[in-house]
Protein backbone atom coordinates (compact mmCIF):
# COMPACT_ATOMS: atom_id res chain seq x y z
CA UNK A 1 0.00 0.00 0.00
CA UNK A 2 1.24 3.19 -0.87
CA UNK A 3 0.87 6.52 1.07
CA UNK A 4 0.47 9.55 -0.85
CA UNK A 5 -0.28 13.55 1.09
CA UNK A 6 -3.26 15.54 0.86
CA UNK A 7 -1.68 17.53 -1.74
CA UNK A 8 0.05 14.34 -3.85
CA UNK A 9 -3.18 12.56 -3.63
CA UNK A 10 -5.47 15.81 -4.37
CA UNK A 11 -3.00 16.69 -7.58
CA UNK A 12 -2.99 13.29 -8.88
CA UNK A 13 -6.77 13.14 -8.69
CA UNK A 14 -7.18 15.98 -10.41
CA UNK A 15 -4.72 14.68 -13.04
CA UNK A 16 -7.18 11.54 -13.77
CA UNK A 17 -10.13 14.37 -14.12
CA UNK A 18 -8.15 15.59 -17.13
CA UNK A 19 -10.15 15.40 -20.05
CA UNK A 20 -8.90 18.75 -22.07
CA UNK A 21 -7.25 18.66 -26.07
CA UNK A 22 -4.31 20.39 -25.43
CA UNK A 23 -1.94 18.57 -22.16
CA UNK A 24 0.57 21.05 -21.09
CA UNK A 25 3.80 19.39 -19.06
CA UNK A 26 6.32 21.70 -18.16
CA UNK A 27 9.18 21.64 -15.95
CA UNK A 28 13.33 21.23 -15.79
CA UNK A 29 13.05 17.41 -15.47
CA UNK A 30 10.89 17.26 -18.97
CA UNK A 31 12.84 15.87 -21.53
CA UNK A 32 11.49 15.56 -24.70
CA UNK A 33 13.19 12.18 -25.28
CA UNK A 34 10.81 10.51 -23.25
CA UNK A 35 7.64 11.52 -24.66
CA UNK A 36 8.36 10.69 -28.36
CA UNK A 37 6.52 7.41 -28.20
CA UNK A 38 3.54 9.00 -26.87
CA UNK A 39 2.92 10.00 -30.47
CA UNK A 40 1.71 6.41 -31.22
CA UNK A 41 -1.12 7.48 -29.24
CA UNK A 42 -2.24 9.45 -32.23
CA UNK A 43 -1.38 12.56 -30.46
CA UNK A 44 0.88 15.68 -31.63
CA UNK A 45 4.08 16.08 -29.58
CA UNK A 46 5.40 19.78 -29.17
CA UNK A 47 8.82 20.47 -27.70
CA UNK A 48 9.13 23.77 -26.78
CA UNK A 49 12.25 25.13 -25.08
CA UNK A 50 12.14 28.20 -22.93
CA UNK A 51 15.20 30.19 -21.90
CA UNK A 52 15.40 33.49 -19.41
CA UNK A 53 14.20 36.87 -20.47
CA UNK A 54 16.78 38.89 -20.07
CA UNK A 55 15.61 41.79 -18.52
CA UNK A 56 12.24 41.19 -18.36
CA UNK A 57 10.32 42.71 -15.66
CA UNK A 58 7.87 40.63 -15.22
CA UNK A 59 7.08 40.06 -10.93
CA UNK A 60 7.69 36.04 -11.17
CA UNK A 61 11.50 36.63 -13.28
CA UNK A 62 12.42 39.70 -11.13
CA UNK A 63 11.59 36.92 -7.88
CA UNK A 64 13.41 33.68 -9.49
CA UNK A 65 16.87 35.98 -10.27
CA UNK A 66 16.36 37.25 -6.93
CA UNK A 67 16.32 33.49 -5.78
CA UNK A 68 18.85 32.33 -7.56
CA UNK A 69 20.89 35.13 -6.28
CA UNK A 70 20.08 34.24 -2.50
CA UNK A 71 21.03 30.72 -3.00
CA UNK A 72 24.49 31.36 -4.70
CA UNK A 73 25.99 34.68 -5.27
CA UNK A 74 25.22 36.52 -1.93
CA UNK A 75 27.42 34.20 -0.02
CA UNK A 76 31.33 34.08 -0.40
CA UNK A 77 31.61 30.87 1.37
CA UNK A 78 33.52 28.45 -0.82
CA UNK A 79 31.37 25.67 -0.62
CA UNK A 80 28.78 27.82 -1.87
CA UNK A 81 30.91 29.28 -4.77
CA UNK A 82 31.80 25.55 -5.79
CA UNK A 83 28.11 24.37 -5.60
CA UNK A 84 27.60 27.50 -8.15
CA UNK A 85 30.23 26.56 -10.21
CA UNK A 86 28.02 22.97 -10.23
CA UNK A 87 25.59 24.15 -11.24
CA UNK A 88 26.56 26.68 -13.70
CA UNK A 89 28.35 24.03 -15.68
CA UNK A 90 25.31 21.33 -15.20
CA UNK A 91 22.92 23.85 -16.98
CA UNK A 92 25.03 24.80 -20.07
CA UNK A 93 25.10 20.62 -20.52
CA UNK A 94 21.66 21.13 -19.88
CA UNK A 95 21.08 24.03 -22.16
CA UNK A 96 22.58 22.01 -24.88
CA UNK A 97 21.30 19.21 -24.64
CA UNK A 98 17.57 20.78 -24.92
CA UNK A 99 19.00 22.84 -27.91
CA UNK A 100 19.31 19.89 -29.86
CA UNK A 101 15.56 19.54 -29.93
CA UNK A 102 13.77 22.94 -30.94
CA UNK A 103 16.18 25.53 -32.71
CA UNK A 104 13.54 28.31 -31.86
CA UNK A 105 13.27 29.44 -27.80
CA UNK A 106 10.75 30.94 -26.47
CA UNK A 107 10.50 33.46 -23.31
CA UNK A 108 6.91 35.13 -21.49
CA UNK A 109 7.61 38.08 -23.88
CA UNK A 110 6.52 35.89 -26.84
CA UNK A 111 3.23 35.13 -25.34
CA UNK A 112 1.29 37.82 -27.53
CA UNK A 113 2.24 36.23 -30.50
CA UNK A 114 1.99 32.58 -29.39
CA UNK A 115 -1.77 30.43 -30.46
CA UNK A 116 -2.58 26.78 -30.68
CA UNK A 117 -2.17 26.97 -34.56
CA UNK A 118 1.67 28.19 -34.05
CA UNK A 119 2.19 25.01 -31.95
CA UNK A 120 0.71 23.08 -34.40
CA UNK A 121 1.89 24.55 -37.82
CA UNK A 122 5.61 24.30 -35.83
CA UNK A 123 4.90 20.71 -35.30
CA UNK A 124 4.37 20.05 -38.72
CA UNK A 125 7.54 21.08 -39.99
CA UNK A 126 9.23 19.20 -37.26
CA UNK A 127 7.22 15.66 -37.50
CA UNK A 128 5.11 15.85 -40.83
CA UNK A 129 1.53 14.43 -38.91
CA UNK A 130 -1.54 15.77 -40.19
CA UNK B 1 -26.57 36.60 -45.02
CA UNK B 2 -29.78 34.84 -45.64
CA UNK B 3 -29.84 32.58 -48.80
CA UNK B 4 -33.58 31.10 -48.24
CA UNK B 5 -31.75 27.83 -47.75
CA UNK B 6 -32.55 24.86 -44.93
CA UNK B 7 -29.65 22.94 -45.74
CA UNK B 8 -26.05 23.34 -46.60
CA UNK B 9 -22.70 21.71 -46.28
CA UNK B 10 -19.79 21.69 -44.36
CA UNK B 11 -17.81 22.43 -47.63
CA UNK B 12 -20.12 24.84 -48.49
CA UNK B 13 -20.26 26.32 -45.42
CA UNK B 14 -16.42 27.00 -45.35
CA UNK B 15 -16.59 28.09 -48.76
CA UNK B 16 -18.64 31.67 -47.56
CA UNK B 17 -16.96 31.63 -44.42
CA UNK B 18 -13.59 31.73 -46.46
CA UNK B 19 -14.89 34.33 -48.43
CA UNK B 20 -16.44 36.20 -45.43
CA UNK B 21 -13.18 36.14 -43.90
CA UNK B 22 -11.16 37.50 -47.86
CA UNK B 23 -13.65 40.07 -47.54
CA UNK B 24 -13.01 41.42 -44.24
CA UNK B 25 -8.81 41.60 -45.08
CA UNK B 26 -8.20 37.88 -43.52
CA UNK B 27 -6.51 36.66 -46.06
CA UNK B 28 -5.11 33.35 -46.98
CA UNK B 29 -2.94 33.12 -44.53
CA UNK B 30 -6.05 32.45 -41.80
CA UNK B 31 -7.92 30.65 -43.89
CA UNK B 32 -4.60 28.54 -44.17
CA UNK B 33 -4.76 28.49 -39.99
CA UNK B 34 -8.17 27.93 -39.61
CA UNK B 35 -8.17 24.95 -41.98
CA UNK B 36 -5.50 23.55 -39.69
CA UNK B 37 -7.14 23.85 -36.57
CA UNK B 38 -10.56 22.37 -37.76
CA UNK B 39 -8.74 19.43 -39.43
CA UNK B 40 -6.95 18.67 -35.71
CA UNK B 41 -10.50 19.45 -34.05
CA UNK B 42 -12.26 16.78 -36.33
CA UNK B 43 -9.71 14.01 -36.18
CA UNK B 44 -9.51 14.83 -31.99
CA UNK B 45 -5.88 14.64 -31.91
CA UNK B 46 -5.08 15.60 -28.48
CA UNK B 47 -1.54 18.24 -28.52
CA UNK B 48 1.25 17.68 -26.11
CA UNK B 49 3.12 20.65 -25.36
CA UNK B 50 6.30 20.25 -23.47
CA UNK B 51 7.92 23.19 -22.11
CA UNK B 52 11.61 22.48 -21.36
CA UNK B 53 14.34 24.59 -20.77
CA UNK B 54 16.68 25.17 -17.54
CA UNK B 55 16.11 25.73 -14.19
CA UNK B 56 14.88 29.66 -13.26
CA UNK B 57 14.02 30.55 -16.95
CA UNK B 58 10.48 31.35 -17.10
CA UNK B 59 8.97 27.64 -17.67
CA UNK B 60 5.70 28.19 -15.10
CA UNK B 61 5.13 31.61 -16.36
CA UNK B 62 5.18 30.60 -20.14
CA UNK B 63 3.18 27.00 -19.23
CA UNK B 64 0.58 29.41 -17.32
CA UNK B 65 0.22 31.99 -19.85
CA UNK B 66 -0.34 29.67 -22.67
CA UNK B 67 -2.85 27.31 -20.51
CA UNK B 68 -4.67 30.71 -20.26
CA UNK B 69 -4.44 31.79 -23.56
CA UNK B 70 -5.38 28.02 -24.89
CA UNK B 71 -7.71 27.49 -22.33
CA UNK B 72 -6.17 24.34 -21.27
CA UNK B 73 -6.92 23.48 -18.06
CA UNK B 74 -4.48 20.26 -18.41
CA UNK B 75 -1.20 21.73 -16.97
CA UNK B 76 1.18 19.42 -15.71
CA UNK B 77 4.48 20.81 -13.83
CA UNK B 78 6.97 17.81 -13.77
CA UNK B 79 8.57 19.07 -10.71
CA UNK B 80 5.50 18.02 -8.59
CA UNK B 81 5.33 14.42 -10.36
CA UNK B 82 9.30 14.29 -9.46
CA UNK B 83 8.79 14.94 -6.06
CA UNK B 84 5.69 12.27 -5.91
CA UNK B 85 8.29 9.85 -7.52
CA UNK B 86 10.71 10.69 -5.34
CA UNK B 87 8.32 10.31 -2.39
CA UNK B 88 6.57 6.55 -3.83
CA UNK B 89 10.86 5.56 -3.99
CA UNK B 90 10.89 4.82 -0.53
CA UNK B 91 8.43 2.43 -0.91
CA UNK B 92 8.06 0.91 -4.69
CA UNK B 93 11.23 -0.15 -6.46
CA UNK B 94 10.41 0.90 -10.07
CA UNK B 95 10.28 4.23 -8.70
CA UNK B 96 13.59 4.88 -6.98
CA UNK B 97 16.16 7.90 -6.92
CA UNK B 98 19.53 7.54 -5.36
CA UNK B 99 19.52 11.20 -4.92
CA UNK B 100 17.52 13.42 -2.90
CA UNK B 101 19.22 16.89 -5.42
CA UNK B 102 18.25 17.25 -8.46
CA UNK B 103 20.66 16.22 -10.98
CA UNK B 104 21.54 20.06 -11.90
CA UNK B 105 22.61 20.50 -8.28
CA UNK B 106 24.98 17.35 -7.68
CA UNK B 107 28.43 17.22 -9.16
CA UNK B 108 29.26 15.08 -11.96
CA UNK B 109 32.42 13.99 -13.96
CA UNK B 110 31.39 15.18 -17.10
CA UNK B 111 28.52 15.37 -19.81
CA UNK B 112 27.78 12.22 -19.98
CA UNK B 113 27.16 11.56 -16.53
CA UNK B 114 25.47 14.61 -16.23
CA UNK B 115 22.86 13.75 -18.82
CA UNK B 116 22.59 10.17 -17.86
CA UNK B 117 21.45 11.36 -14.32
CA UNK B 118 19.22 13.93 -16.38
CA UNK B 119 17.49 11.07 -18.40
CA UNK B 120 17.43 8.79 -15.39
CA UNK B 121 15.03 11.38 -13.48
CA UNK B 122 13.26 12.09 -16.59
CA UNK B 123 12.47 8.76 -17.04
CA UNK B 124 11.08 8.33 -13.57
CA UNK B 125 9.21 11.35 -14.42
CA UNK B 126 7.78 9.84 -17.88
CA UNK B 127 7.00 6.61 -15.85
CA UNK B 128 4.86 8.96 -13.24
CA UNK B 129 2.66 10.16 -15.83
CA UNK B 130 2.35 7.12 -18.13
CA UNK B 131 -1.19 5.79 -16.98
CA UNK B 132 -2.69 9.35 -16.71
CA UNK B 133 -1.75 10.57 -19.59
CA UNK B 134 -2.34 7.60 -21.41
CA UNK B 135 -5.82 8.06 -19.79
CA UNK B 136 -6.34 11.61 -20.88
CA UNK B 137 -5.43 10.57 -24.51
CA UNK B 138 -7.56 7.92 -24.45
CA UNK B 139 -10.51 9.83 -23.18
CA UNK B 140 -10.10 12.33 -25.45
CA UNK B 141 -9.69 9.83 -28.68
Amino acid sequence: MLFLSFFEANYLCSMMRSQGKVIIIEGTHVDPVQFLSFSQLRCVFVPVLVMPAQGSSHPRSVMQRSHILQLFCESTASSDIEKLQIYESNVQWLHSYLSTFSSKMYTSSHLPDLHLHHFISRHKQLQGVL
Amino acid sequence: MDTDRLEISQEELEHTLFAIMQSNSYGAEFVSRYRLVTTFNSQRLPVIILIAGTPFAGKTSLATLLSERLNAPSLIQSLLVYEVVRSLGHSHPDFSLEHDLPSWLRPHSSCDAFLEAFKHEGSMVRQGLEGDLSKCLEEVS
